[in-house]
């Protein structure tokens, strides 16, 4: 028999220690791919008075979604998200045309309607 | 061999839990995210409480803090509002003319730092002109060119916060003419943000965002660490029938405070082939034109950046860069043809 491995701590300790270790790398791992996932796909959400109506991932399954609110028909192309039509005077919501990221949201006060692309939302 | 194996799933639970009191004790949660929004003070209201990881804010108590920073936002709204009629300040428009009216600590201290902005950009900037407002009746269904002969009328009467008289030690306020209103929706929004600002740093908050009607104010760092914050400028002539324009204009990347942006683009009418939008020049009784479509002031308090936002925009090229250099604030300037100008220290990348 050779020389025994000289432990610092003892044996099963050691072991140990090295299972939780690999538990997490292997989080840190699925956080990073999970964010990168996040980034890639955008998620909408889409107010009506103060509450979440829908939320929307910008992706391919969701293009030409549309939802018809009763004064704004609000429409996904091209992996950006938008209000197409709407029946308030100033139109505001519609002239700030279609978002991808979180820099601009889109609001149409009369109507109450208010889309935003949040971080980590879905 | 057996004993050694239930050895090591002992200590691996052991370690585990260790871990997982630490985790707990050290407030190292996962990013908090809450958010919400509610329509108050003529516009939406939207804060983001995003905190990063070793904060005291956990997802229950961002709502409690968020319940008390709405609360916070109808309260201002009651006290300054030009258009609820039980608010302070329509109290004080409706009883001010010739008498010396009492006013809460609260708003005085906010009409006086609006006074200051109003000397500073020499009526630039004007919280009286409620009457010559309501006239042009943006925002309602009464938007017109008024009758040149009634926008004369209040001209000659006195128009300008010189008809404001603040007596800071009874905390009284006066009008000195007919023709003046307050109207406080070019600085209420921005002190509103600076409020709730303080109050989510009181209450142990480490990144906000708080968006009122397109007056960012950031708080803290980025839920991203070390990167700065990054707020778009709207493109003041997106065509929405161009689908290969830009909506946004620019980026700003700052490390935070308030980036608040007047334009002639949102509140407006167009008759006969002219755009006639609501930032008037009290000089003229019209929409001022000082040659800016868009001004962007960014600034540590969200109250200057509302307040000067508006004088810039009547300054124009004549004297509004000076203005917002003096008071060390940052700007973005963009003119009819679509040209920045960006002072100094300010990073902001132009959308392709």
């Amino acid at each position: 028999m050779g020389l025994k491995p000289k432990w610092l701590i003892n044996k099963p300790t050691a072991i140990a220690v090295m299972v939780i270790a690999a538990v997490l790398l292997a989080s840190v791992i699925t956080i990073l791919f999970t964010k990168n996932q996040s980034m890639k796909n955008p998620v909408a959400v889409i107010y009506q008075d103060r509450q979440i109506i829908a939320t929307v991932p910008l992706d391919a399954e969701h293009e030409n979604f549309v939802l018809e609110l009763p004064h704004n028909r609000i429409a996904v192309h091209d992996g950006k998200i938008g209000v197409e039509w709407a029946d308030c005077p100033d139109q505001i919501c519609v002239h700030t045309g279609f978002i991808d990221n979180g820099l601009l949201p889109i609001v149409c006060l009369p109507n109450k309607v208010e889309i935003r692309i949040l971080p980590y939302a879905g | 061999m057996e004993i050694v194996t239930k050895r090591i799933i002992r200590r691996v639970i052991a370690v585990f839990g260790a871990f997982l009191l630490w985790r707990t004790l050290s407030g190292c949660a996962a990013v908090v995210n809450v958010e919400r929004t509610d329509f108050l003070m003529n516009t939406v209201a939207h804060i983001t409480i995003r905190d990063a990881p070793k904060t005291k804010v956990d997802e229950q108590n961002a709502e409690q803090i968020l319940d008390e920073a709405f609360t916070l936002l109808r309260e201002i709204e009651q006290l300054c509002s030009a258009k609820l009629p039980e608010s302070e300040l329509t109290f004080i428009n409706e009883n001010a003319y010739e008498h010396d009216v009492p006013v809460s600590d609260e708003l005085f201290g906010l009409i006086a730092a609006a006074y200051h902005y109003c000397e500073l950009s020499g009526g630039a900037f004007d919280i009286t002109l409620g009457k010559l407002s309501d006239l042009w009746g943006f925002g309602t269904e009464n938007e017109n060119i008024p009758d040149s002969k009634a926008i004369s009328s209040l001209l000659t009467q006195g128009v300008g916060y010189e008809y404001l008289v603040l007596d800071t030690n009874a905390g009284t306020i006066r009008f000195t003419s007919p023709a003046i209103k307050l109207d406080l929706g070019g600085i209420a929004k921005g002190y509103a943000s600076d409020r709730v600002r303080d109050l989510l740093v009181r209450r142990g908050v480490r990144s906000a965002v708080i968006d009122l009607g397109g007056n960012i104010l950031l708080v803290g760092i980025p839920d991203s660490g070390n990167n700065p914050w990054r707020v778009g400028i709207k493109n003041p002539r997106f065509d929405e029938t161009d689908k290969s324009g830009k909506n946004i204009f620019a980026v700003a990347e700052l490390s935070g405070g308030a980036v608040v942006t007047s334009g002639d683009y949102e509140r407006f009418f167009i008759e006969n082939g002219a755009r006639y939008h609501h930032i008037l020049d009290r000089s003229t009784g019209y929409p001022a034109s000082g040659g800016y479509v868009s001004v962007s002031i960014l600034d540590a308090s969200a109250t200057e950046a509302d307040a000067l936002s508006t004088a810039c925009f009547v300054l124009g090229t004549d004297g509004a860069a000076d203005l917002a250099g003096s008071l060390g604030a940052g700007y973005i300037f963009i003119d009819e043809n679509m040209t920045a100008e960006v002072s100094d220290g300010i990073k902001a990348e132009m959308a392709d």
